[in-house]
């Protein structure tokens, strides 16, 4: 839509941007490196729909101090083509998403350290009571310059127990036929354990191709050590605190309790043929 | 503040070839409140791209063209949005009378309170939606992600705090009438379940009389009601 040199001039603000080149698009809106007159660069999301971008911006200016989200400097609008559009300013990471890190392959231990970030992520926007519900490869970015995880795309966040806006099926709780399409706890866990599921696998599994029976069973010499927890994340009410626990101590707490809960058993079972041998 | 959202999604993969000017139905229903928005399945080649944009231009919607594996997500986008629009228009209507200001006159800052505030209309309000199903022969290899969609959508719904009430219609009718009501205004999901499971396709595609009769079951509704009250 903006060509390479355009200069984009903000109707309230009278910022002015000069394109660089266009870095993105989504569902809805098209991203562009852009820079200032002094020469800063800045990622600009620009869309005709105003209620998605503003969202955005609302929810980006709550997390200015967390240095998870891209910061936000401005909101406003601009006229191209006889048309309204409106767009966000933001810090423009350096790095590369998840995309590229699936297509390129990463083995169990490096996937397993930055999804251990990324629930971390899911957490803490959780305990400001905003629920990441759009979580997938395209929205979580490698900041190669501050060496940190970002996830980006605000705009579809939801609050705890509302109806998830926007989803992509491949990790959608509901899609899968697992649980409802509502922020939660058991949400969370199962997006985040599909993209642990992708990471590990190189590649994105399909509902409508697939059954998370199936999903498990091709993904399951890979996953390793993280094969149960991944089937508990997978099953759509797991929490996701414990999702993060079992993987931040690499899956120590569940091996143990699979082990305690065999013995459990097999105790039970010496008991009750003792009660019969003594009867 | 009670609003109640009014709303057709017609989906189709070809052209309507049958009747009137599809965007004019949906011009008039618009007129009358009622939102009207398309999806077009694209997997053939003959859908007529055009025909989806103008439905939702004439009738104040969205649209969107997809491919049929993607129907899940765009049915609950377009359903999402067709009622945001709803919103969004009603409130810069108020916000026109109380202060003489469009929501785009706000300073965009300012805007945050008033998305704010449609998205917590968002879940309360009553949506009314009738899903207009293409059953043309064209169809019939995609009626099932079309079924399935359409469940999907009737799940998420129910999360939301607010009532909503779906109709299904499929068009053509197979004996000839051009447009058949195949579960009428209902809140419950196992009403349209048994509804759409022997759906057949075949014929013609008279997109416009499907957009007549949706239109025309809002009205009786609205009169219903007004009888009650
Ligand atoms: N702040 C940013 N810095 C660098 N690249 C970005 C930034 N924001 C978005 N992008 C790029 O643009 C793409 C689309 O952005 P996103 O915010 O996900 O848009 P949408 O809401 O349309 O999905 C991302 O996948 C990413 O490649
Ligand atoms: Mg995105």
């Amino acid at each position: 839509m903006l060509e390479n040199g355009y200069v984009l001039t903000g109707i309230h603000n009278g910022r002015k941007y000069v394109v660089e080149k266009k870095i993105g698009n989504g569902g809805v809106a098209d991203v562009y490196l852009v820079h200032d007159d002094k020469n800063l660069k800045y990622a600009l999301k620009i869309s005709e729909d105003l209620i998605s971008i503003t969202r955005e911006y609302k929810m980006l200016t709550s997390l200015k101090n967390c240095d998870f989200a891209p910061r936000v400097f401005e909101l406003d609008d601009a006229l191209l083509y006889n048309k309204m559009y409106h767009y966000i300013v933001l810090e423009y990471i350096d790095g590369y998403s998840l995309d590229r890190l699936i297509k390129s392959g990463i083995d169990l231990e490096s996937a397993s350290y930055i999804f251990v970030e990324i629930l971390d992520i899911l957490l803490r926007l959780k305990r400001l009571g905003i629920f990441y519900t759009d979580l997938k490869p395209s929205n979580v970015m490698i900041d190669e310059v501050k060496k940190r995880i970002v996830l980006i795309d605000y705009g579809s966040t939801s609050a705890k127990d509302d109806t998830v806006k926007e989803f992509t099926p491949e990790f959608d709780r509901a899609s899968w036929k697992v649980g409802l399409r509502k922020a939660d706890s058991g949400y969370l866990s199962f997006e985040a354990g599909m993209l642990f599921v992708c990471l590990v696998m190189g590649k994105t599994f399909r509902h409508d191709y697939h059954t998370i029976g199936e999903v498990l069973k091709q993904s399951k010499s890979k996953l390793g050590k993280f094969y149960i927890v991944i089937i508990k994340a997978l099953n759509g009410t797991y929490d996701i605190n414990k999702l993060y626990v079992n993987f931040k101590n690499g899956c120590f707490s569940e091996k143990a309790s699979m082990y305690l809960n065999y013995m459990l058993f097999i105790v039970g079972m010496i008991f009750v043929i003792l009660m019969i041998l003594a009867v | 503040m009670e609003i109640l959202i009014k709303q057709i999604i017609v989906v189709t993969d070809g052209k309507s070839n049958v009747g009137g000017n599809p965007a004019d139905a949906a011009f008039l229903a618009f007129r009358k409140g009622i939102r009207v928005s398309s999806i077009g399945i694209v997997d053939d080649g003959n859908l007529s791209i055009k025909e989806i944009k103008d439905i939702a231009s004439s009738g104040g919607g969205v649209y969107d063209i997809i491919y049929s594996d993607d129907f899940i997500r765009s049915l609950s986008a377009v359903t999402q949005k067709s009622a945001e629009k709803t919103l969004y228009d009603t409130l810069d209507a108020e916000l026109m009378k109380l202060i003489g200001k469009s929501i785009e006159g706000l300073h965009p800052v300012l805007r945050s309170q008033i998305v704010e505030y449609i998205d917590r209309l968002l879940d309360i309000s009553d949506i009314r939606c009738a899903i207009l199903l293409d059953l043309s022969g064209s169809m019939a290899r995609k009626l099932k992600k079309a079924v399935n969609g359409i469940i999907d959508l009737l799940s998420t719904m129910k999360v939301r705090k607010g009532k909503s009430q779906f109709c299904l219609i499929g068009f053509p009718d197979g004996n000839d009438a051009y447009a058949k009501i195949i579960c009428p205004f209902t809140s419950k999901i196992n009403d349209i379940e048994i509804g759409i499971k022997n759906l057949k396709a075949g014929g013609n595609t008279p997109t416009y009389h499907a957009i007549k009769l949706a239109t025309s079951l809002f009205e009786t509704e609205a009169e219903s009601i007004r009888g009650i009250g």
